[in-house]
């Protein structure tokens, strides 16, 4: 499974123009790194065909070959210095760690005698890939020893395709010198506020190259480009600290995304309202009352109080062991009254630009979009391949999905988006006139507490402000808003806004599995007017 | 096949060749990225759910080579896990290209020098050769068993490989092979899903970042959540207002590492809070903690961040704070807990009316000036009477000031390795059982 020690010390003796050194094929020809050769279709299809045959020959009943590499870049900039990590990698490297990392690798997954087995490594070639998929087949052969009913998937069309994020800019083009003025200049502007005690900016861009083949004949090349940043000022105001932060919203698309955002012309009111924040009343009451969130402030109580729980492997028990289960069942799909009749969800994988969007899932589905929940009503889960039959479904709605070479496929939240009103519906600043008394939510906050069933529910926000007779008044601290799912929240629903205040939030991460894998997803919403949730303060 | 102390100094080797920065760190180690460890070798997991493997997954060898330079104070990292030389060169010119770009690091440390560092042995050789038929066999007994009594099962088994090394131009260098192995297991007594599964069983056991295979008792994790699980069907509401609780050792150390990072003034909830003082009883007299990576049943790495070496370390002794982490003290890390001698069994004799608590969920600092925690439990809440485990309870959420349960420490037991695996910290540290006093619970929850 790996170079043998004879090729890895001809490696190391420095004759590496005529041995085969870590990462290289055996295909003809001057060897080249497997990163310069990323591109090369014919040369990752050799490795993928050679692990099909492999699985073909041993009878598997379905196989699939991904050939990853991901670039990622991280750059920080902590007032005007841009972070180094000082030698502590052995620890962690964090977010906060200015690095570049690329990752490369393949991994084959078959189903036979009806389970899975699956074989991932760090070495491209076509050798690698036979081994790895006669592996994979006896993972499988064991696991099926213990399986009551063989696995089954549901049919999927075969797609031979190439699909490309839209974007104009790469981002790991654009001069790092560019990048860090970038960074450098939106905390200066920040710092100018006296109260500021500190500015903290970030960029993060990711390229995802992936190369999927099945024994179905699907063969399908994506790549996915990420960009996302923002920043945060930090006020100390008679020993107060705290923190707001500007909220972009990541997508795949280029640069010119980060061009257009502007960033430094929004540290002034970002700055002024950390100082506002920190000078706030701390709220105190327990009480029940209106509230709005806007999209950012959405975008996690959608994740976690639908996302979660229509992810369908929760559901059948599949994640019991760690991240937990789910309220619904799937006998709730088409029955359960979620919430009122403007909770609209929808999920998908196909709008331009959203973060889980591709062209494909990671077992060769077509992406598409779905009802989740419909005027209130639950209409659709999550599913993949494989958990469309726990459901009678007859296709997958492509949420099969893998962060990495090194991780197994696994059912994962796609975009996942509140929809808005009609075009008669209010803007934002037409629902605060409209709110006689009430508490504003902006931006999402990490200080939440939620069950591993997500049946009750408690979310605080980055900015809280009190609303009053139809106007926005003066910051709070520490408020908070709870409820059971879904009586208390969704059923509350009351008012969503029109399709133009509609924005395509997204958390900064999600993970599940063990091992644990990220994924991307956005969940777009447009403000949204709760009636009578129960709120509280800073003790949650 | 993992890379071996030779072909690792071949590697750093290039890198070194390639480099035109003043200085050059090298490591191949696991890391942390958000929401992912990565680890540095190979591992072998088998997921099983609903009482079936639906995972068995084999990830060979990768080694990511994470590179550090410095130009000046400048600074710049990068990190491939392709290791031929038009790789590595790659990833060099990637880390220096940043470096270049980047502002001066006032606080930068020049590379240091060669330094000597405790032997801890870490690799099982058995462990290491386990076969993938080997590693089947040893959860498809539990399985079936889960199987035949009817009973969800749901696990997580890993085997792992591994390799640490570091090395710079100064002349530093380490290199230590370990292999690394955990189980977890939760166990629902029917198959129930959704909200009417409010009523089933739950039970869960774990024992994580153990060194030999041999050491892994796989039935005897199961048999305790399945203990657990068939004990805890019909759960009770009980009054909420405050308890006597005796948290097992995973449940304790989720606590035991909020208490480390609140001494240590670590930063929490987007702020830094301050140390604690050297010489204050932070605890009651039953909290010991200590770093011992060479515990044998910890056998740790001896390399701690910027190279310092690991070595003992008290840092509570007797509920007073001896030492904190930082510095040439290093991490809290390789805890030992020492409660005395005690069973956890023992621990529970000694309370007259109170609750067992197997697991926790979400339990975190909510707030940092007070110091307040909020967090639920999770798969075994029991009530204790006369000594004697009394029936099981529905789970519940609990609010708290951290340092009053500091104080509140009324007895402990002797530490047992745990398996937190991510769920909270402290994977495989040795934590005791705590009986702890006024433990407020605030809410009943109906998850299961």
């Amino acid at each position: 499974m790996d170079i043998t020690r004879r090729q890895f010390v001809r490696l190391c003796g420095g004759t590496a123009a005529v041995v085969l050194p870590l990462g290289l094929t055996r295909c003809a020809g001057p060897p080249r790194a497997a990163h310069e050769r990323i591109d090369d279709i014919e040369w990752k299809k050799s490795l993928a065909d050679a692990a099909l045959r492999v699985a073909s020959r041993r009878r598997a009943a379905f196989a699939d070959v991904r050939v990853v590499r991901n670039i990622i870049q991280t750059l920080v900039a902590d007032d005007q210095q841009i972070k180094g990590v000082g030698g502590e990698w052995h620890w962690g490297a964090s977010p906060e760690h200015v690095l570049e990392k690329v990752d490369i690798g393949f991994n084959v997954r078959v189903l036979k005698d009806g389970a899975w087995g699956f074989v991932a490594s760090p070495v491209l070639s076509e050798d690698e890939g036979a081994a790895a998929a006669d592996l994979a087949c006896d993972l499988a052969e064991k696991a099926a020893r213990t399986l009551p009913e063989p696995i089954r998937l549901v049919p999927e069309p075969v797609h031979v395709d190439t699909y490309e994020t839209p974007h104009q800019e790469n981002p790991f083009s654009v001069p790092l010198e560019e990048k860090v003025a970038l960074l450098l200049r939106i905390n200066e502007e920040v710092r100018k506020n006296p109260d500021i005690d500190r500015a903290f900016s970030w960029l993060d861009f990711w390229d995802e190259n992936k190369f999927y083949v099945n024994s179905e004949g699907a063969s399908i090349q994506q790549r996915l480009v990420r960009s996302d940043g923002s920043f945060f000022a930090r006020a100390l105001v008679d020993g107060v600290l705290a923190q707001r932060r500007f909220f972009v919203n990541p997508l795949n698309i280029g640069y010119e995304y980060i061009r257009g955002l502007d960033l430094p012309s929004h540290a002034e009111r970002i700055a002024s309202e950390a100082v506002e924040k920190a000078k706030a009343p701390v709220f105190t009451s327990e009480a029940e009352m209106d509230v709005i969130m806007d999209p950012q402030n959405l975008c996690l109580y959608e994740h976690e109080t639908v996302g979660h729980p229509t992810e369908l492997n929760r559901t059948v028990l599949v994640e019991t062991n760690f991240a937990g289960t789910t309220f619904l069942g799937p006998e709730d799909l088409g029955t359960y009254d979620f919430g009122s009749k403007v909770m609209n969800f929808v999920a998908d994988r196909s709008r331009p630009m959203l973060r889980s969007t591709c062209g494909y899932d990671d077992e060769g589905v077509k992406t598409q979009e779905w009802d989740v929940v419909r005027e209130g009503k639950l209409v659709g889960f999550q599913t993949t391949r494989e958990f469309a039959t726990y459901i009678g479904e007859e296709q997958s709605r492509g949420c099969c999905m893998t962060e990495s070479w090194d991780r197994v496929p696994q059912g994962r939240m796609p975009n996942l988006s509140l929809e808005p009103g009609g075009q008669d519906a209010p803007s934002p600043e037409e629902l605060i006139a409209d709110t006689r008394r009430g508490l504003l939510f902006s931006g999402f906050a990490s200080r939440i507490v939620q069950d591993y069933q997500r049946r009750y529910h408690t979310y605080t926000a980055n900015a809280v402000w009190e609303i009053e007779s139809g106007r926005r008044t003066r910051m709070l601290r520490g408020a908070h808003y709870q409820g059971k799912n879904p009586s208390e929240l969704w059923h509350r629903l009351e008012t969503v806004t029109n399709p133009a205040s509609w924005e395509p939030a997204a958390l900064d991460s999600d993970d599940i599995g063990q091992p644990t894998q990220r994924n991307h997803n956005t969940h777009g919403a447009p403000w949204a007017r709760f009636r009578n949730l129960k709120v509280g303060g800073p003790t949650i | 096949m993992t890379l071996t102390e030779q072909e690792v100094r071949a590697v750093f080797e290039s890198a070194f060749e390639a480099a035109s920065a003043d200085e050059i760190e090298l490591s191949m180690a696991w890391y942390h990225e958000t929401n992912r460890e990565v680890v540095c070798g190979s591992t072998k997991v088998i997921r099983f759910s609903n009482s079936y493997i639906r995972d068995d997954t084999v990830v060979t060898p990768c080694h990511p080579l994470q590179i550090h330079v410095a130009f000046g104070n400048r600074e710049g990292s990068a990190i491939t896990n392709q290791l031929d030389p038009a790789g590595v060169r790659d990833a060099v010119a990637r880390a220096e290209a940043i470096a270049r770009a980047a502002t001066p690091n006032e606080s930068h440390r020049p590379a240091h020098g060669p330094r000597v560092y405790p032997e801890i042995p870490g690799f099982d050789e058995a462990t290491a050769a386990l076969t993938d038929e080997e590693r089947h066999e040893a959860v498809a007994g539990v399985i079936e068993r889960l199987q035949a009594e009817g009973l969800n099962g749901s696990g997580y088994f890993h085997v792992d490989d591994t390799l640490e090394a570091h090395a710079n131009r100064a002349g530093a260098w380490f290199y230590r092979r370990a292999t690394k192995t955990g189980y977890a297991v939760t166990v629902r007594s029917d198959d129930t899903t959704g909200r009417e599964s409010s009523r089933i069983g739950s039970g869960w056991a774990a024992v994580g970042d153990l060194r030999r295979f041999a050491d892994l008792d796989i039935p005897g994790i199961t048999d305790i959540a399945i203990s657990k699980a068939l004990g805890s069907v019909d759960p009770q509401p009980f009054e909420m207002g405050p308890h006597t609780v005796v948290l097992e050792p995973n449940a304790a150390a989720s606590f035991i590492g909020l208490l480390m990072s609140a001494w240590s003034g670590a930063r929490t909830v987007g702020a830094w809070g301050s140390p604690a003082e050297i010489g204050t009883q932070v605890a009651s007299e039953h909290l010991n903690l200590s770093t011992q990576p060479g515990h044998p049943q910890i056998m740790g790495s001896p390399y701690g961040p910027g190279g310092i070496p690991l070595r003992e370390r008290i840092w509570v002794e007797n509920g007073v704070l001896r030492n904190l982490p930082g510095g040439e003290n290093g991490p809290a890390v390789h805890l030992v807990g020492d409660g005395g001698s005690k069973s956890l069994e023992e621990v529970i004799a000694g309370v007259d009316r109170g609750i067992l608590m197997t697991q926790n969920w979400n339990t975190m600092l909510r707030t940092i000036d007070p110091p307040h925690v909020n967090g639920m439990t999770r798969n075994g809440l029991f009530r204790i009477e006369d000594g004697q485990l009394a029936g099981p309870l529905q789970n519940a959420w609990y609010s708290l000031r951290l340092d009053e349960f500091a104080h509140n420490i009324e007895d402990a037991s002797r530490p047992c390795k745990t398996g937190t695996f991510g769920s909270s910290g402290l994977n495989g540290n040795l934590m005791p059982a705590l009986r702890v006093a006024d433990f407020n619970f605030y809410r009943p929850s109906e998850a299961v």
